[in-house]
């Protein structure tokens, strides 16, 4: 098809081209009244840009479209958005800042503090009881005297009668060993 | 970007209300109208985001760099699978699915069909094709912003829409709805 523009044959495919270049960056003026010049009287043409609108057209979302994003992937995105959290960056403060700080976490210092306090008592209590225990001990080592001495000798014996009677040894020269050597140790 | 850096879980709603829609149809249309697919890839877009979020430079305009990634996961997909050939099964299919849905109101049946014959004409083409005709398109991005997210000069840009669009002309004349509401 042939239209006549300025003294010059304008062919169908020409202004074809013309309207996709139309549709992809600005036409010169010139560019321009050729293309409207042809369009008004070629119907071939004009059909030709109904349906590259159409095309064109066909592309744009619909925001009506039953095409939609799955909301459970919205959810699951969030999920994982919490558990990917950053960690802060750690910065260096002052002693006074950094004092400042704990006394923001009152509860878990209080907490502390008391526990502290705690276990010093009972470390405390525990050293002072056990001492004295041990030095009580010690003392009533040394007080013993003669008659004590006597007492817990006659206590071996009569109960070296008893092992005597139960036989702890296999045979007599055993039973006498042991309690010789039991005697002995006294 | 930088709040979700931070963890800010509202920016992240925020990004995810203004770009989840447009990427969907963003992978629908490059997929061949595969819906599951277009969804999953939508995930792992955001994942992506979620789990690097570094990865972004400021400079860049966000539009730009969330298309060059959907781009290259495409990229990387038709590189994996052969989906061309999957997908033309799948247009058949949608294709009768929604003549059946549709056949009370005759100009949306036209309508449809029309899409779904753009859609596997589309899918025919070259990824590269495909997104840079998308972009323009579907995104109403420049020439430049497109050049950008393509990594190509602004003229083969030009050249690849001008290719794009007289081929799908050429193969789309029969299911002109215009022509038949004529």
């Amino acid at each position: 098809m042939k239209n006549v523009y300025k003294n010059q044959i304008v062919k169908c495919d020409t202004v074809e081209d013309l309207l996709i270049k139309q549709s992809i960056e600005i036409l010169s003026a010139d560019e321009n009244s050729l293309l409207e010049n042809h369009l008004k009287t070629c119907v071939h043409c004009q059909e030709y840009q109904n349906q590259l609108v159409s095309i064109q057209s066909s592309m744009t979302i619909d925001q009506k479209s039953q095409l939609k994003p799955d909301p459970a992937i919205h959810q699951l995105l969030k999920q994982r958005m919490n558990a990917f959290k950053p960690i802060k960056h750690r910065t260096v403060d002052s002693p006074w800042q950094r004092f400042r700080n704990i006394l923001e976490y009152r509860i878990p210092v209080y907490q502390g503090l008391i526990g502290l306090a705690c276990s010093i008592l009972i470390f405390v209590a525990i050293n002072y009881f056990s001492l004295s225990n041990h030095q009580q001990t010690r003392s009533s080592e040394y007080s013993i005297n003669m008659a004590d001495t006597t007492f817990y000798q006659i206590n071996v014996i009569n109960n070296l009668q008893i092992i005597e009677q139960q036989k702890i040894g296999r045979n007599v020269k055993e039973d006498s060993l042991l309690t010789r050597f039991i005697v002995s140790s006294m | 970007m930088e709040l979700i850096q931070q963890g800010d879980s509202a920016a992240f709603d925020e990004l995810y209300q203004r770009y989840s829609q447009r990427l969907l149809y963003y992978f629908y249309r490059m997929f061949g109208g595969d819906v599951e697919k277009a969804q999953d890839f939508l995930h792992d877009l955001f994942l992506k985001i979620i789990e690097k979020p570094g990865q972004f430079i400021a400079k860049h305009r966000f539009t730009s760099w969330i298309f060059t990634v959907a781009h290259n996961m495409c990229k990387n997909e038709y590189r994996r699978l052969d989906v061309r050939k999957n997908s033309e099964d799948k247009l058949d299919a949608t294709a009768s699915k929604f003549d059946y849905e549709y056949t009370r109101v005759e100009k949306n049946i036209d309508q449809k069909i029309f899409e779904n014959h753009l859609l596997k004409e589309l899918t025919k083409l070259n990824p590269d094709y495909q997104t840079t005709f998308l972009l323009r398109f579907q995104e109403n991005l420049t020439i430049k912003e497109i050049s950008d997210i393509m990594e190509c000069s602004e003229g083969t840009v030009k050249s690849r829409l001008f290719h794009t669009t007289r081929k799908l002309m050429n193969r789309l004349k029969e299911f002109n709805p215009s022509r038949v509401e004529a």
